[in-house]
């Protein structure tokens, strides 16, 4: 509840969930909803697609999922309709999470596999040359913005991303892991991209709470009973990767 | 010498290696390390096929073999399940002479879809079955596309001449085929394959391979219900909307690409399940099949011991394999009739009622889980499900399990799942994407330590028991239960 007693409505906007869809990404929107939900909001989850008209206005989430290297190109000649409400929305520092590569499309451009360069949204200064390789790693990150650890697991196109914009994770990968200890992510006001794909904000309670913090706001009077089973398992869950990872 | 040394080290090993229980990948690991090139120097059969694909290689090689052999084909194979390049090099070394020359008129190689281009640079097949493409280990594979790129790479690998047998159902195997016909759009795969007789009389595309194609026909068979992702909604090709006219399982069906040519090949072989209860499956014979032989029947009939959509598309494949390499499909439908799989993904469980089952479902795969739950469901009868995940591969450590959000665990909001044991390692990863289900929450128990799992069982399990787990926790599952394997 907030100070006037009543629900505070959330829209969650969670854009090509059939398109950027590899792994479980949905669980990012479901757990986020619980949580808004025990903090008193009442949400709704707005899907919307390729073709679909988008309403970014009263929006006060924007998630999108990791898709595969040609789902990306398609999810950018869509949404490229949008570039302009998309700056206005990421300085208005609504809160917006990209997981694995679609992070990309925020950048200046992507260098695919075949070596053809494909322009991207260019809201921040970044770009991608993607390989013909896979990454795929667990990884343990010191972030920037949380004193807790964040765990995940990285799935994407060997490559390099350059450019001069925040990197809000310091990526340590397991012993012998295939993958270097580096910085990775973007992190621009309320703006999150990270390579780590599927249900990150279910495998880390901390994040969660961060995005939720900044989407419900102040707030006050009494909470509801967290009876919700969810939050105990999915701590539980996060204590025991941090201890083996 | 080069040669008799690689046979003789990789026979003794592979000796040493089954006396310990080991070591189908081993020998020719160290025969390869030694001698790099020395598969190039064997004097391979004529006949090779490579089985490939997501799901059903060691099932589907398991049925070409029976029929091959019931047609009097000397077969090799590498039965163990090591499908890498070691797993190949052990194979044809350990049935070579040391002269090197390989002692079987036939070859039927299970290779691992992301190591099949490496393995075809060594060893070229002639016949190449693709299953399918789904999610699957995605610690290691990365997604279905970038294993769609791995296998153009092999089709490549491969070279001309291959003869192609791939799922008509999957719009990603069809893609293969597809992209072949569009070398020169895209630059990456080239394959001058000879125009078969029955592609001429279906298509006229440029450059098609050599193609047959197999399928399953939706007779009998429910809309699938649209699990938590779907993996068909857009073409693989050009991304465009797809359109189904009907689905068997998963992205498998009747599909068509809303803008470029992609869609479903009407089957060389197809298999209609006629009644799922009595297990009766009958394989058509397509236009072209028909075409080009003068038999008489169209129609075929067989029963399998295991009857699952799955199973279904393995059957079909075997016959459109060995149809391939000139075996009827009357002949291959009475070598398999009755045949009962010695690998197969279901074993009976001494425990609850008489008909309780461990469903052996490969970890990192929601289409195998989906499969089973599924099946669990349609079963109509009282039950406890048990879902064990505790090693999630037997080779490495992962924290990941995104699969696990991927599985349709709603399917077990059933009446009929009376108890749902969750259990192992990764207990609280299975609690916390179950929490988000539609499944009664007091129906499920939680066992982190396997050695709680039978008395978990006792106070808690009735009517018949499915254990749903991989093969990497089959044994650490019966013998928590105290059954002797």
């Amino acid at each position: 509840m907030n100070k006037n007693n009543t629900l505070k409505k959330i829209k969650i906007l969670y854009l090509y969930p059939d398109l950027m869809n590899l792994y479980g990404d949905w669980g990012n929107v479901a757990a986020l909803e619980r949580e808004l939900v025990y903090r008193g909001c009442e949400v709704i989850i707005d899907r919307k697609s390729v073709g679909d008209d988008i309403d970014f206005d009263n929006s006060d989430f924007t998630y999108i999922g990791s898709g595969t290297e040609r789902s990306q190109l398609a999810c950018m000649r869509d949404l490229m309709r949008y570039k302009d409400v998309l700056t206005e929305r990421i300085n208005a520092e609504v809160p917006m999470l990209a997981t694995g590569n679609s992070h990309e499309l925020f950048g200046q451009a992507v260098t695919d596999s075949g070596g053809v360069r494909h322009e991207m949204m260019g809201l921040l200064d970044f770009e991608t040359v993607q390989l013909n390789t896979r990454i795929t790693e667990d990884c343990l990150c010191e972030c920037s913005f949380l004193t807790d650890k964040v765990i995940g697991f990285i799935n994407r196109a060997g490559g390099e991303q350059k450019g001069d914009i925040e990197r809000p994770f310091s990526v340590f990968p397991r012993e012998g892991a295939g993958y270097p200890a580096c910085t990775e992510g973007i992190k621009y006001k309320n703006q999150l991209g990270t390579y780590l794909t599927g249900p990150v904000l279910v495998r880390n309670p901390p994040l969660l709470s961060y995005f939720a913090d900044i989407i419900a706001g102040e707030f006050v009077g009494e909470s509801i009973k967290r009876d919700d089973m969810f939050f105990e398992y999915q701590q539980k869950a996060y204590e025991s990767a941090l201890a083996v990872l | 010498m080069k040669v008799f040394l690689a046979v003789f080290i990789c026979k003794t090993l592979y000796f040493l290696g089954k006396r310990v229980g080991k070591g189908s990948s081993l020998p020719g690991k160290v025969a390869l390390r030694l001698f790099p090139d020395v598969l190039g120097c064997l004097s391979l059969p004529d006949m090779i096929i490579a089985v490939t694909g997501s799901n059903g290689k060691t099932t589907t090689s398991e049925l070409i073999v029976r029929v091959l052999k019931a047609n009097g084909r000397n077969v090799g194979w590498n039965y163990e399940g090591s499908n890498q390049t070691e797993g190949v090099a052990t194979l044809l070394l350990r049935i070579a002479s040391f002269s090197g020359k390989v002692k079987r008129d036939t070859i039927v190689m299970v290779c691992d879809e992301r190591y099949a281009k490496w393995i075809f640079k060594k060893v070229r097949p002639t016949v190449l079955l693709v299953t399918n493409l789904c999610r699957d280990q995605l610690t290691r594979n990365g997604h279905p596309e970038f294993v769609e790129d791995c296998l153009r790479e092999a089709i490549e690998a491969a070279g001309e001449g291959v003869q192609l047998v791939l799922n008509a159902d999957d719009p990603y195997v069809a893609a293969l085929a597809f992209w072949s016909g569009e070398t020169q759009d895209r630059g990456t795969v080239h394959l001058s394959c000879n125009k078969s007789l029955q592609t001429k009389l279906r298509t006229d595309e440029p450059s098609p391979c050599l193609v047959s194609w197999f399928g399953v026909s939706p007779d009998n068979i429910a809309p699938p219900r649209m699990g938590m992702y779907d993996d068909g909604a857009f073409c693989p090709v050009c991304k465009a909307r797809m359109v189904y006219k009907y689905r068997i399982a998963g992205h498998y069906g009747s599909y068509s690409c809303s803008s470029c040519r992609l869609k479903r090949n009407e089957p060389d072989v197809e298999v209609a399940i006629q009644d799922r209860g009595t297990v009766h499956l009958s394989c058509n014979k397509s236009l072209q099949t028909k075409l080009r032989t003068d038999e008489p029947s169209p129609c075929l009939a067989l029963k399998i011991k295991q009857p699952s959509i799955t199973n279904a598309y393995n059957y079909c494949a075997a016959v459109a394999v060995a149809e391939a390499v000139g075996v009827s499909v009357s002949d291959s439908v009475k070598a398999l009739d009755n045949y009962e799989l010695t690998g197969g993904r279901v074993i009976s469980l001494p425990v609850g009622g008489s008909d309780s089952l461990l469903l052996l479902s490969k970890h990192e795969n929601s289409f195998a889980y989906d499969c089973s739950l599924s099946w669990i469901v349609q079963q109509k009868k009282p039950c406890t499900v048990i879902v064990l995940v505790d090693a999630i591969s037997r080779k490495y450590y992962t924290s990941e399990t995104s699969w696990l959000w991927d599985i349709d665990f709603d399917l077990l909001a059933d009446d009929n799942v009376k108890c749902i044991i969750l259990a192992g390692r990764y207990v609280n990863e299975l609690a916390a994407r179950f929490a988000m289900s539609a499944v009664d929450q007091t129906k499920i128990k939680y066992v982190a330590d396997l050695s709680g799992l039978s008395v978990c069982l006792d106070r808690n399990g009735s009517g018949s028991i499915y254990a749903v787990t991989c093969f990497s926790d089959k044994t650490k599952l019966l013998k928590a239960l105290y059954i002797k394997q």
